[in-house]
């Protein structure tokens, strides 16, 4: 490799380093900070295909399967029937079940919509001219890790990119400086469930573990523990300057100009995303409204990383299978439930009151619900067949409820939603004709929705 | 749940159940919209003479014709003609003029009867506004007024550009006119100069000495050459230079391990088996190391071919190729309990059907199982024919004496640690047997507690959590008596028919038996459904290979014996227009980036076409010559001046313009480093790579995070991930680590390492920040920059600047570069003496929660970060700030971009 300077004029590495500056390095950060003023997103591959609803996504991930019958879809049949199995409807599932299982709890017409709500989810009933509830899910099936990655991905097998990576490809980021694409996980990491697949790598969803409140402990892996801000500046400054006279040795390449980029926002997001993560940032009175609970801060800073220009939050409730109430569901879900709907309705509450509201849709829901019959007793078992998820925000209606199960909440009957027509309908709110947003791989045009999937118009405002 | 596959014969009893595990992840996307039928554009109902041409016709055309009328008639049911829809087929008319009630058709598409269509569920079931005109169209009178409804051609017309593979392969002369001969070192040279000089291009230079050392070294073995071999090469001035170090490179081991790579990652190996449980195939790593040996002995390709498809029907008495079938295996394959055996058997079909496809012939098999192929000349009755090859295949672990040529060496080392653990697990699992036997001797006496299964003693334990433990512990034992089988010497392997002793399907009460395989019949399935068989077809191969090349069809037997064979034979048969092709073209990809046709594995129409398609012709002419050696066509590439030529061209304004994509080869395309060759250079550079070939898979060092997760084993935990404890045996080549589907390595992920589900024709190359926190700020980088830092500090203390360059680079380092890094040690050594490092801490244990399946409750599992003596890396508390200070430089090193990408 010829040696450009002479002998004898050695340059230090801040004379060097400054005089590139001037350079390529110059023109990158000046770019980028222009961005930021204007807030223009730095690349879209795909571009939207029509003006938007929704610039942001937040998902509120009920791990396990939560129980409709008790939460969303009152069914006073099963109290008629309690302990009963009716010749009528055939409630096989894949375990022994026994007879119909009465909710518990009381539901409560709730807000000007007057829409059922039950007694575990006070806050939501108080939000709920705010949401589009829709009772008649249903998935393709009745397995835990199959109907995640469905949800997740529009596919059973775990081979498919994830959602968050079909908009990050989409849409790109609107700031640089963080990933467009967030997972918050308390304890738990299933990196395949935000998997960029065939998309480029860069869509992947970056995972922080939200278990502790402490950002230096959430972002273990963003901060680097060896070297201080300082000590690392100069790391990356020989970095920087290798890279770039190697630049020059071997001509300008687009991949190259692209590493020395992302070197840079590899540095500079692990500043600004150390004090996005802090939800101690947030007034006194704002924390108190969410809760301390894992959940709770994953909520909040959710918010915080949408007003940042963040796309899409994933957000899981907790670690392992969490809703997942093969016994003692009702106690369960009276523990499990106050913390989850005071956060969750915080959560509405707040965007709408920032004015986010419109251009954030909220999503919430498992990966499939549970059945009305009893499974050892005091539990219910999975349920592919019909199930409850609920949309805020984003464009679409409030206060309405969307299809519905049978008379005991097993199957949905009435404008039945697959998960590939959820997918449709997301999609369309950020842009998107689900049909049209298709990546070629290995030959052949892949697409989020399959071969599925169709928009839910009357849901949208 | 009583069912059995539709391809073996027996009827379902509940249809519901078959979506535990259908999948569909070889459904197409049809790039010109849904299958789904119109929707939206029917919001305004159409006046009556319009319901036909707007709703039904386009409907039957998209969701009936392709079984009933155009390929197929399936229940001899043509739906093409308002006859033939009268006329009906085996269930009688299908349409009743004015009456829709009584139309079968009607009550199909609204799934009123027992026959609901199209098939696949509710899920596909036609919207009601579709069902609705198609209903007032019968009351019409069912009137199929426009005329292309009845032509009885499909449409499926190929254009021949698109049928090139299918063609027989040429043997054209390499081009004389237009170029120029003292640029031409090997007939490659001539195909890709006329193609320039067709295009006006000029070629750029060749690459200097240091580059080209590098480059081919990491194309053949996927490591940097060291500082000597550098030397060597520099000052061997003879004109033999550059081939003796091909031929050097080509003779080193380390280029099987390097080439197996690329076959491992097109026929999706690993080490378990994924979906819920990612149980282990014990024995998958002699299939790896199989290919290894495979390449590196040059083994002919054809045989490579026969070998990994029907090695123990062809050569029963070798070893080989018994160890070979494991190709037929290593895909994602999981059967539970809670699982229809049918929905099974079909995971494993089509995998394999699929693979075959892709692997050896590059033609996307897959999307032509729930329909005729979209594309390409593949009808559905294909996909199913070559199915039927397989339809006697079963999974047998065969005792298999370990070969020479086997690694054996640290069998005994690698065993002893799940001894250690199983027998840990099993007096624990022991002691909670033994309360709960009590218990139930109390209850139910002596003789029913003596008899009880763990799974009984389940529900007798003294306190609720001791029973999720006991699944936990029960799990474990499973996994770890399966972890030690791969020490054994067994095979993964095949047989034809089920051999008991040879069985490996842990739930076999629930699973095929040896009669299902003996009367495997196979069936067309209906949308890839196997609640909708249609015809049952015969074992055979592509059609269109015989219409387009003349290559007679596979000589298929009658009995089950024999299928693979006669598939395989006609794989690697000569005149097999794909075969060469496709594995010369695999060949090229990994010299030069991309291959001549662009999509390795797509060979149809939606694949990239040749960019030179008379060179891919001699190529593979070439190949076959040369008896199908592999070597020979490296060489004929690596000797040619296109492999050599500077990745930098001269006029890069007229290239950027002309040729954007460096398909023409006018210089050489840069690469970055793949995820697995990272990984090693660095511990190669480092001094740190473990020489150590071969045997079970190794445990490397992972992130601790992802090592220490809680993650789920149907129900349970797994084991934390435990890294070898020993540095030989952890900082092994990245080849030799343990593949587990369910735990990839970050590193190997955030580099865009292949995902092992599928098989992968060609990694991505992904630039993005979180590949900077995975290689600057990670524990295992930083560690092995200490390594490094050592050595520097130990060989070379008067020099380390000009060493660590010399290493990582191959060159030494220039003035400038010099400078800055002198500084920079400067400066660091500073700042280390300012920061002590506190110890090492020592690893805590580590507690994972889950939500008892049993309980309901929180059940908590304490389990040691180590379970046994572990070496450690170095660790900077041990080391001095100036030490420190040259690891920060090594891994600066390993950061830039110099280091990363290939010129």
């Amino acid at each position: 490799m010829p040696d450009a300077t002479p002998p004898g004029t050695r340059l230090s590495r801040r004379q060097l380093v400054g005089s590139l500056c001037g350079g390529f390095g110059a023109v990158g950060l000046a770019g980028m900070l222009q961005e930021q003023l204007t807030g223009a997103p730095n690349s879209s591959p795909a571009g939207p295909h029509f003006a938007p609803r929704a610039k942001h996504l937040v998902f509120l991930f009920m791990t396990g399967g939560p129980s409709h019958m008790d939460m969303l879809d009152p069914k006073p049949a099963l109290l008629r029937y309690a302990g009963e199995r009716p010749e009528s409807v055939d409630l096989r599932t894949e375990r022994m079940t026994g007879g119909l299982l009465p909710s518990p709890f009381e539901f409560r017409k709730r807000g000007k919509s007057g829409i059922e709500v039950s007694e575990l989810l006070p806050e939501l009933g108080g939000v709920v001219d705010e949401l589009c509830v829709i009772r008649s899910m249903y998935t393709f099936n009745p397995t835990h890790g199959p109907a995640r990655n469905l949800i997740h991905s529009g596919n059973i097998a775990a081979t498919r990119p994830s959602l968050g990576a079909w908009i990050s490809y989409g849409l790109g980021t609107e700031n640089r400086n963080l990933p467009g694409f967030v997972v918050l996980s308390p304890g738990h990491r299933g990196g395949n469930l935000w998997r960029s697949a065939f998309l480029p790598a860069e869509h992947q969803g970056t995972h922080f573990d939200n278990t502790d409140a402490d950002p230096e402990r959430m972002i273990r892996y963003l901060r680097n523990d060896a070297l201080g801000a300082d000590a690392q500046r100069l790391q990356l400054d020989l970095i920087q300057a290798l890279n770039r006279q190697h630049r020059e040795s071997v001509g300008g390449d687009s991949y190259l100009d692209a590493r020395i980029q992302a070197m840079e926002t590899a540095y500079r997001m692990q500043f600004e995303a150390l004090d996005v993560f802090d939800v101690g940032n947030e007034p006194a009175a704002v924390r108190e409204e969410y809760g301390d609970t894992p959940y709770a801060r994953g909520c909040l800073l959710a918010r915080r990383l949408v007003e940042r220009g963040v796309r899409y939050v994933h957000l899981y409730y907790g670690p392992g299978q969490p809703w997942d109430d093969h016994k003692t569901i009702n106690r369960n879900l009276r523990e499990r439930c106050p913390d989850m709907d005071r956060a969750s309705a915080a959560l509405i509450r707040d965007l709408k009151r920032r004015g986010l509201l419109d251009e954030t849709l909220v999503v919430w829901g498992g990966e499939f619900g549970r059945t009305p019959v009893s499974e050892a007793g005091d539990g219910r078992d999975h349920n592919p067949y019909g199930f409850t998820m609920w949309m805020a925000g984003g464009g679409v209606r409030g206060g309405i409820v969307h299809g519905q199960t049978d008379e005991f909440g097993f199957q949905a009957v009435e404008d039945r939603v697959s998960v590939h027509d959820l997918h449709a309908t997301i999609l369309n709110q950020l842009g998107f004709d689900h049909e049209r947003l298709t990546y070629r791989y290995a030959g052949r045009d892949f697409r989020l929705t399959d071969v599925h999937g169709t928009v839910l118009r009357e849901l949208l405002a | 749940m009583n069912l059995r596959g539709a391809g073996l014969g027996v009827a379902f009893t509940d249809a519901r159940s078959v979506h535990v595990a259908w999948t569909d992840w070889s459904r197409c996307v049809v790039a010109w919209g849904s299958l789904l039928g119109p929707v939206g554009w029917l919001a305004a109902a159409p006046a009556q003479s319009d319901l036909f041409s707007e709703t039904v016709q386009p409907t039957l055309k998209q969701n009936c014709l392709g079984c009933h009328g155009e390929a197929n008639t399936f229940a001899n049911l043509d739906l093409r003609t308002r006859e033939g829809a009268i006329r009906g087929g085996d269930r009688g008319p299908a349409i009743v003029s004015g009456n829709p009630a009584a139309s079968l058709l009607i009550s199909a598409i609204d799934h009123r009867g027992d026959l609901k269509m199209p098939p696949g569920g509710a899920e596909k079931r036609l919207a009601p506004e579709v069902r609705e005109a198609f209903r007032a169209w019968v009351e019409a009178g069912a009137s199929y007024t426009r005329a292309d409804a009845t032509d009885a051609t499909p449409n499926w017309e190929f254009a021949e550009e698109d049928l090139w593979a299918f063609r027989p392969v040429g043997n054209p002369a390499p081009p004389i006119e237009g170029v120029d001969a003292a640029g031409v070192r090997t007939p490659v040279d001539s195909f890709v100069l006329a193609r320039l000089a067709e295009e006006g291009i000029e070629p750029a230079p060749r690459a200097d000495k240091v580059t080209l050392i590098r480059r081919v070294t990491y194309d053949l073995t996927g490591l940097p050459p060291t500082p000597e071999e550098v030397a060597d090469f520099l000052n061997d001035r003879s004109s033999g230079a550059y081939k003796s170090l091909v031929e050097r490179l080509l003779d080193s081991p380390r280029y099987g391990e390097r080439w197996a790579r690329h076959w491992l990652d097109v026929t999706r190996y690993a080490d378990t088996a994924g979906y819920s449980n990612d149980f282990e195939w014990p024995n998958a790593w002699r299939y790896r190391d199989y290919v290894i040996r495979s390449f590196n002995g040059d083994k002919p390709y054809d045989r490579f071919v026969l070998e990994q498809i029907a090695g123990d029907e062809l050569f029963p008495q070798e070893p080989e190729a018994l160890i070979a079938t494991g190709f037929l295996r290593t895909g994602p394959w999981e059967h539970t309990g809670m699982a229809v055996a049918a929905v099974t058997r079909q995971l494993f079909m089509d995998d394999v059907t699929h693979h075959v496809g892709q692997t050896f012939l590059a033609m996307t098999l897959g999307c032509a199982r729930c329909h005729d192929h979209k594309f390409d000349p593949i009808p559905i009755k294909d996909y199913y024919r070559m199915q039927a090859v397989f339809a006697g295949t079963a999974f047998a672990r065969r005792p298999l004496a370990f070969l020479p040529d086997e690694q054996t060496d640290g069998l005994e080392e690698g065993r002893a640690p799940f001894q250690a653990r199983l027998a840990k697990l099993q007096s624990r699992m022991d002691h909670i047997h033994e309360a709960a036997r009590q218990r139930l001797a109390a209850v139910k006496g002596a003789e029913v507690a003596k008899a009880a299964s763990s799974g009984v003693l389940q529900g007798y334990t003294d306190k609720r959590e001791q029973a999720e433990l006991l699944k936990l512990l029960r799990k474990r034992v499973t996994m770890h008596k399966l972890s030690l089988l791969r020490f054994e010497a067994l095979a993964m392997a095949v047989s034809n028919g089920l051999v008991p002793e040879w069985d490996v399907v842990a739930s076999r009460n629930s699973y095929l038996k040896p009669e299902d395989y003996r009367q495997a019949k196979t069936h067309i399935l209906v949308g890839g459904d196997i609640q909708s068989p249609a015809e049952e077809v015969a074992p055979g191969a592509l059609e269109a290979v015989e219409r387009y090349s003349g290559l007679a069809p596979p000589d298929m037997p009658d009995g089950m014996e024999g299928r693979r064979s006669a598939l395989a034979k006609w794989i690697a048969d000569p005149r097999n227009p794909l075969t060469a092709r496709v594995m010369v073209n695999r060949i090229w990809q990994h010299h030069f980036g991309r291959g001549l046709a662009a999509n390795a594995n797509n060979f149809g129409k939606m694949g990239g076409k040749p960019s030179h398609p008379e060179l891919l012709d001699w190529l593979a002419t070439f190949f076959v010559q040369q008896g199908w050696s592999v070597k020979a066509v490296h060489r004929v590439i690596l000797y040619s001046e296109v492999y050599q030529r500077s990745g930098r061209h001269p006029d890069s304004s007229l290239l950027d313009r002309a040729d954007p994509d460096n398909a023409y080869l006018a210089r050489f395309s840069p690469r970055r480093l793949t995820a697995e060759e990272l990984r090693d250079s660095i511990l190669a550079v480092s001094g740190e790579l473990s020489d150590m070939t071969g045997g079970p898979g190794t445990y490397p060092q992972i992130n601790s995070d992802v090592a220490m997760q809680p993650r789920h084993a149907m129900g349970t935990l797994r084991p934390l991930y435990e890294a070898e404890p020993t540095r030989r045996r952890r900082n092994r080549r990245s080849i030799y680590s343990f593949q587990q589907r369910s735990l990839l390595d970050p590193m190997v992920e955030a580099f865009n390492g292949a995902n092992p589900d599928l098989t992968c024709e060609r990694r991505e190359a992904s630039t993005v920040p979180t590949q900077a926190f995975a290689l600057l700020n990670s524990e295992q980088s930083r560690e092995v920059a200490l390594i490094m830092a050592e050595r520097l500090a130990a060989e070379v203390p008067g020099n380390p600047v000009d060493a660590a360059f010399r290493l990582a680079y191959s060159r030494p380092p220039t003035h400038s570069e010099k400078s800055l890094a002198e500084d920079f040690l400067g400066d660091m050594t500073a700042h280390h003496v300012q920061s002590p490092v506190p110890p090492r801490e020592s690893p805590a244990d580590v507690v994972h929660d889950i939500t008892s399946e049993l309980t309901g409750e929180r059940f908590a599992f304490v389990q040691p970060a180590y379970t046994g003596p572990y070496e450690h890396n170095p660790h900077p508390s041990e080391a001095t700030p100036k030490t420190r200070a040259l690891a920060d430089l090594a891994l600066t090193l390993f950061n830039s971009n110099e280091f990363i990408y290939v010129y």
